[in-house]
């Protein structure tokens, strides 16, 4: 109870205060960065710690890793696609266009296509266990491509995208940034956490009726 | 700006209900698991009809 307390005031407040930042220096508008880089940061660490409970499940073979890892995976995708709306935002008041094909916006479109194959194809396995044992793999080969995707991509290829604007710029910026994500990792945590949690234990049900029938 | 704020708002809190619902229904599935475990451990757990080796120990005896 504590913690949802604390994580609606902090991401209430975090939206105010990014709301009240005046435009970083060369930017006509920045307000929508404090949401769309916090919620990009916050998607490549659940895809981390997707592909790092499904290894976790392949040791243990315990399916509370694996519930963690579908979840984790699945709030990931969820800021990935805020990220690309707010990224596309940005784009629409800074370049004149919100879609404009360039190796970011490629890269991260690429991220959420993969990962939308990567939940249909574990949909499609009937096994419980074989389909934990396949996607704890589809988890650690999503991380990699997401990694290149939206990190390495982008500066192999020519691309508008502006790098480190927010953490170049005055200390007050920054803190703003950090705060936003802080705040949305707190939130992916508990999201997270939650889902993973209400599935183990309706999978427990499933068994126990199962059993008792 | 006003209008973009409110917006950003009312769909934070959007997601913070979701977030309350969820743990609402967790908390309700598990209890609903922890209740179907004690049913079914009553349900198995040893009886005194069940120790038929203490009830036959005395025939034996007597059979010696």
């Amino acid at each position: 109870m504590l913690f949802n307390v604390v994580l609606g005031i902090w991401i209430t407040a975090g939206i105010v205060i990014g709301f009240m930042m005046p435009p970083a220096i060369g930017l006509v508008h920045s307000t929508v960065m404090y949401f769309h880089v916090p919620m990009a940061i916050a998607m490549l660490t659940a895809f981390l710690i997707a592909a790092w409970r499904g290894i976790q499940w392949l040791r243990t073979r315990d399916p509370r890793h694996d519930a963690a890892s579908l979840a984790y995976a699945e709030v990931g995708a969820f800021f990935g696609i805020i990220a690309t709306m707010t990224g596309s935002i940005w784009a629409g008041a800074n370049w004149q266009s919100y879609w404009n094909w360039d190796a970011q916006q490629i890269g991260i479109v690429g991220t959420l296509l993969t990962y939308g194959a990567l939940f249909a194809l574990r949909s499609a396995v009937d096994d419980d266990d074989k389909k934990r044992d396949l996607w704890a793999v589809y988890a650690i080969f999503g991380v990699i491509a997401a990694i290149f995707l939206t990190y390495v991509f982008r500066r192999l290829v020519p691309s508008l995208h502006p790098n480190d604007t927010l953490t170049k710029s005055a200390p007050g910026y920054r803190l703003t940034l950090w705060f936003n994500v802080f705040g949305y990792i707190m939130l992916l945590v508990r999201v997270a956490g939650l889902r993973a949690r209400f599935e183990t234990a309706r999978e427990r049900l499933k068994e126990l009726s199962w059993a008792m029938s | 700006m006003g209008y973009v704020l409110v917006v950003a708002l009312l769909t934070w809190g959007g997601v913070f209900f979701y977030m309350l619902r969820l743990e609402k229904l967790a908390r309700s599935v598990e209890a609903d698991v922890r209740r179907i475990e004690q049913q079914s451990a009553v349900a198995t757990s040893p009886t005194k009809t069940d120790t038929a080796p203490l009830e036959t120990a005395p025939r034996e005896k007597e059979l010696v």
